[in-house]
């Protein structure tokens, strides 16, 4: 098991440096130039030319590459363009809000998904299953920003349970999180119930049946401590998928996290800030596949011990 | 003297009411064609410590048979439609779920075909005979763990301590279905069913499986209902035979009445059909024709089509299951000489 993981840390090692090599070649792929964001349109040459070089970007791009790298090494992710200001403070200082989001919503969507996901299995192609399936794909399909525009008229505009938007207490997290959660609950809610569905026809439930356990235990305690294997797997790679869901949802509800670092980094063609979002966003992903690999050990005794 | 007291004594041995009574089952399975019929109109009985092999093809509707007593047929798409199953006085057809369970894993234990995947992969082989010890018996986790070990012994797995703690990818085909039948033992039921026990083992492993059954079933003294395709491994194990034949049971007899005079022309096929040793023949002996799918079987005696010895009346009118002697009972118009 412990070399399992070291193998693991070990890939995702390589995996991090794949990321910033391609991270770093797109963004200079790209036609727009930072240097002239930052100058402004009435700048002369001269001082284009002399912002270039004070931000090293006269170098060409695999010497650029490589310093960055080197920085990178010494816990360095550069400085804003636009903002004067280290890229690790200004991470640092908005990813406790996004966390604080994800966590949410994951336990949100799991909340919701899973007891979802269930019951339709044990009710398969009944009406009660049909609905709840019918629900999970109105979830997916809709857009999150209509979802969280919905959810603020109602329950923050019409009743005033919860505030508009912004940072604060719990009363603040809930409805982003609930429109991160509702949405992504019906990928959820749909893979809990193929994953039982797929698990109550083993052998070994007709077993546990035979032993006289009753329905209640054969679902949570027989089926779902297998059903849940995927699940664990798919929550791990989907802290990836939440990198999209969050600049909207962020956007929407002026939740100061990473996603709106990222999307007005973006339009000023910020470089370091683009390039540190994307790695923290390969880290959680990576962390969150190996927390998933380590969670899914302590669950199936065939993989710990293999 | 007659023959009249010789067989007296049997009958005074023999109790009022067996065990087991099966009593006219049939059960359908629901398709996109409309319901199809699976076990049709099956009766038989097993006595108390009685030994009962239920032999037929694959498909032929033993296995369905077989978990209608446990109510364990997935339902939908498999629908009892008549009939009544009668266990120790009670009919298990009109009991509610928490009877039923109560029944299930007590009064009657069942082991299946597939050792290997017939347990749980994420719990030990502890946990999983424990949960029937504390279902049953409401028993305390101490007692339980003595009396798992003492199971275990029973069924001759060593070293029961450690393998409490280990779980089933660690043990071998023939270990779990030692603990199947462990499990299925632990509350020692009135009757075990055994839907093919060896089919998926090695041949020796078969062999010892086979033998720990017979040893447990004298120990018991529990009934046993054994499925298999396998004549020759019914022969072993069983006092008594029942043929099924496309849902139908065709022939009901001691192992000894059906191996020296079978009546029904399948059973007949049947006993021709496994080579042995030493008998070069040119070609193996088959019964012609294929078994009718269900839903597919005409009016009559389903067996008819492939019958050398068939008459008009053989596909005209079902067969009544009838006595040709003490104890053996076929269902045939014409059957063998």
């Amino acid at each position: 098991m412990l070399r399992f993981l070291a193998g693991r840390l070990f890939q995702s090692v390589f995996i991090l440096l794949g990321v910033t090599i391609i991270t770093f070649g797109l963004l200079f792929l790209i036609p727009a130039d930072p240097v002239r964001m930052i100058a402004g349109r009435s700048a002369t040459p001269q001082t284009v030319e002399s912002i270039r070089r004070q931000l090293g970007l006269d170098q060409p791009i695999p010497v650029q590459y490589v310093r960055y790298l080197a920085n990178l090494a010494r816990g360095d992710m550069g400085r804003s363009y636009v903002q004067k200001a280290p890229v690790n403070e200004l991470i640092a200082s908005r990813l406790p809000a996004t966390l604080q989001l994800m966590g949410a919503a994951i336990l949100i969507q799991l909340m919701i998904g899973l007891p979802a996901g269930i019951f339709a299995s044990t009710r398969r192609n009944r009406p009660s299953d049909k609905a709840i399936m019918v629900f999970s794909f109105v979830g997916i399909s809709a857009p999150q920003f209509v979802v969280g525009l919905l959810l603020i008229y109602v329950f923050a505009f019409k009743f005033e349970l919860f505030p508009l938007g912004g940072y604060g207490g719990i009363g603040h997290v809930i409805l982003p999180a609930l429109t991160l959660g509702i949405t992504v609950s019906g990928w959820y809610s749909r893979m809990s119930r193929s994953s039982m569905i797929e698990v109550l026809r083993q052998d070994y439930i007709r077993t546990a049946r035979a032993k006289g356990v009753n329905e209640w235990r054969v679902v949570l305690v027989h089926a779902l401590r297998n059903a849940i294997l995927p699940i664990i797997a798919m929550i791990g790679i989907d802290i990836g998928l939440y990198a999209q869901g969050i600049v909207v949802v962020e956007a929407v509800f002026g939740w100061p996290g990473i996603g709106q670092l990222a999307w007005l980094a973006i339009q000023r063609v910020d470089i370091p800030i683009i390039m540190g979002v994307t790695l923290v966003a390969a880290v959680g992903i990576v962390v969150g596949n190996l927390c998933a690999d380590i969670a899914t050990s302590f669950i199936d005794p065939r993989v710990r011990h293999s | 003297m007659s023959g009249g007291p010789v067989c007296a004594p049997r009958l005074i041995v023999m109790p009022p009411s067996p065990l087991l009574e099966v009593d006219s089952l049939s059960v359908s399975f629901a398709t996109d064609n409309g319901r199809v019929r699976v076990v049709e109109e099956v009766s038989f009985a097993i006595r108390q410590g009685e030994t009962v092999g239920l032999v037929g093809e694959s498909g032929c509707g033993k296995s369905v048979a077989a978990m209608s007593v446990m109510r364990l047929n997935p339902s939908p798409p498999c629908y009892v439609d008549e009939g009544r199953i009668l266990f120790q006085g009670d009919d298990l057809l009109t009991l509610d779920s928490v009877d039923m369970r109560a029944i299930r894993g007590d009064r009657i234990g069942m082991v299946f075909q597939e050792p290997m995947t017939s347990l749980n992969p994420t719990f030990t082989i502890g946990y999983q005979i424990a949960e029937v010890f504390q279902i049953h018996r409401g028993m305390d986790a101490a007692e339980t763990q003595r009396e798992s070990i003492d199971l275990l012994g029973m069924v001759g797995i060593g070293a029961a301590e450690r393998r409490l703690h280990q779980y089933p990818h660690e043990l071998s085909g023939g270990l779990r279905q030692r603990v199947m039948i462990a499990m299925a033992l632990a509350c020692r039921p009135d009757l075990l069913i055994a839907d093919e026990p060896t089919t998926a083992l090695d041949v020796t492993v078969q062999q010892q499986i086979l033998e720990l059954l017979r040893r447990l079933q004298a120990d018991i003294g529990m009934s046993v209902l054994l499925i298999s395709h396998d004549l020759g491994i019914v022969a072993e194990v069983c006092e008594r035979v029942l043929v099924m034949y496309a849902g139908r049971i065709v022939e009901s007899a001691t192992v000894d009445a059906l191996f020296q005079h079978p009546q029904h022309p399948y059973t007949v096929g049947l006993l021709a059909a496994p080579p042995r040793l030493g008998q070069r023949r040119s070609a193996l002996p088959t019964i012609p024709g294929t078994v009718p799918p269900p839903g597919q079987r005409s009016a009559g005696c389903h067996f008819a089509d492939r019958c050398a010895r068939a008459t008009e009346r053989c596909r005209a009118e079902t067969p009544v299951f009838e006595s040709v002697a003490p104890g053996h009972d076929v269902a045939c118009w014409n059957p063998a000489p």
